[in-house]
């Protein structure tokens, strides 16, 4: 492999490492990934690293040359996208097990839509039904999935705008908050309560939590740390977001 | 009865919503979607053995894990497809409004009460994915091992 093939190859590797990261990947399987790839083109690792705002590696050719390489990861880009994250699961895995030229390494495009139907089907079936869940009659599930649309919106309209997660929750949790209010003022039977809950339930920080416990206690305490920081912060947006707004709407 | 069979019910269909809020592929809806369902189940299940917040929680999520590692490896696709929307319905939603209601209100015992309930939950659930993680993390290093020799 020449010169010029190797820094393609570790530009491609640690693009997909970075992209893994901004799906919802813990560390530890993009830093495997990255390292599964150069070695199936003869590569000896030296480092593989991933945390939530950095990938990087440094490989050794057979030729004794080293390369070594950083690439950013933006926390703002950052999202869950499972789908994204399965295709380049499965193309590390085809590279690997027949690693293609270095010139013909495949390209992950995930065509699905910007704007899914399914996602806002997503919302509304998750928030109206938690609402249900904890214990919301059937209207506190529709108006809470009605203001789950509203909340679609705005994530799209933070992922376009690449805005600062928790200032967002914060706003998206306020404007909830006042939609919630209003939907209670409007329909007396309904409980204020069980309508923000189902909203909640979009909001809190489950990745942070699973993947920041499990990277924690996998010896990759600083990004555990980082994560569990992110989901603190996430649940104190979530508290002052909503209690702002119901104390404005006067629901408390 | 009726009460925890629509609670179940809920929690699918939630489980289901979240998985397509993830953009989890159809070809994996049905496996995610009853990670979601087995959480709850074993949550309620040890609920009324008598385990509190935290057991009830470290069951949940010793359970969706456990199936969400055997189902990546069965499927072909990272854990995490089916553990992130699984674990949707463990997540300590109700308390932690009421415990900022209770903040709101000044009321400490409810803010206490629903806070320690939150934080037992969030305990639960991060001692239950350990426990798996540990557990699948032995029986790949005993496969390992047995095929070398």
């Amino acid at each position: 492999m020449n010169k010029r093939d190797c820094e393609t190859l570790l530009e491609y590797t640690l693009g997909l490492g970075r992209q893994m990261m901004e799906c919802g990947a813990e560390a530890w399987r993009a830093e495997n990934t990255m390292a599964r790839i150069f070695r199936a083109y003869g590569m000896e690792v030296l480092d593989a690293h991933a945390m939530p705002t950095q990938v990087a590696a440094t490989v050794k050719t057979k030729a004794g040359e080293h390369y070594p390489s950083t690439c950013m990861v933006l926390p703002e880009k950052t999202g869950m996208n499972l789908r994204r994250l399965e295709m380049i699961n499965a193309a590390a895995r085809q590279i690997c097990f027949d690693p293609p030229p270095v010139s013909q390494l495949p390209t992950i495009k995930d065509n699905s839509p910007r704007w899914a139907v399914s996602e806002l089907i997503g919302y509304i079936l998750g928030i109206g039904a938690f609402a249900v869940f904890f214990g919301g009659n059937l209207l506190d599930g529709i108006l809470s999935a009605l203001i789950g649309c509203g909340i679609y919106c705005l994530d799209h309209l933070r992922m376009r705008n690449l805005q600062n997660r928790t200032i967002y929750i914060m706003i998206a949790c306020f404007a909830s908050g006042l939609l919630a209010r209003l939907c209670a003022g409007i329909f007396p039977m309904c409980n204020l309560d069980m309508i923000v809950i189902g909203d909640i339930m979009i909001f809190i920080p489950g990745l942070s939590l699973v993947n920041g416990v499990r990277e924690l206690f996998y010896s990759d305490i600083l990004t555990g740390i980082y994560r569990m920081v992110e989901a603190v912060l996430g649940a104190g947006a979530i508290a002052i977001g909503y209690a702002v707004a119901l104390m404005i709407g006067g629901g408390l | 009865m009726i009460g925890e069979l629509i609670r179940i019910l809920t929690a699918t269909l939630g489980t289901l919503g979240f998985a397509l809020v993830f953009r989890v592929r159809h070809w994996h809806l049905v496996w995610a979607t009853l990670g979601g369902t087995l959480a709850w189940v074993s949550d309620v299940i040890v609920s009324h053995l008598g385990g509190g917040a935290f057991l009830s929680s470290l069951a949940g999520a010793l359970a969706v894990c456990l199936w969400s590692e055997g189902m990546a490896r069965w499927r072909k696709a990272p854990a995490n497809v089916y553990l992130i929307p699984g674990i949707v319905p463990l997540l300590p939603g109700s308390a932690l409004y009421y415990a900022m209601e209770g903040a709101i209100y000044s009321d400490m015992e409810v803010f206490t009460q629903r806070g320690i309930d939150a934080l037992l939950a969030s305990l639960g659930i991060a001692g239950g994915i350990l426990i798996a993680s540990e557990i699948v993390r032995i029986i790949l290093v005993v496969q390992y091992k047995t095929r070398r020799k």
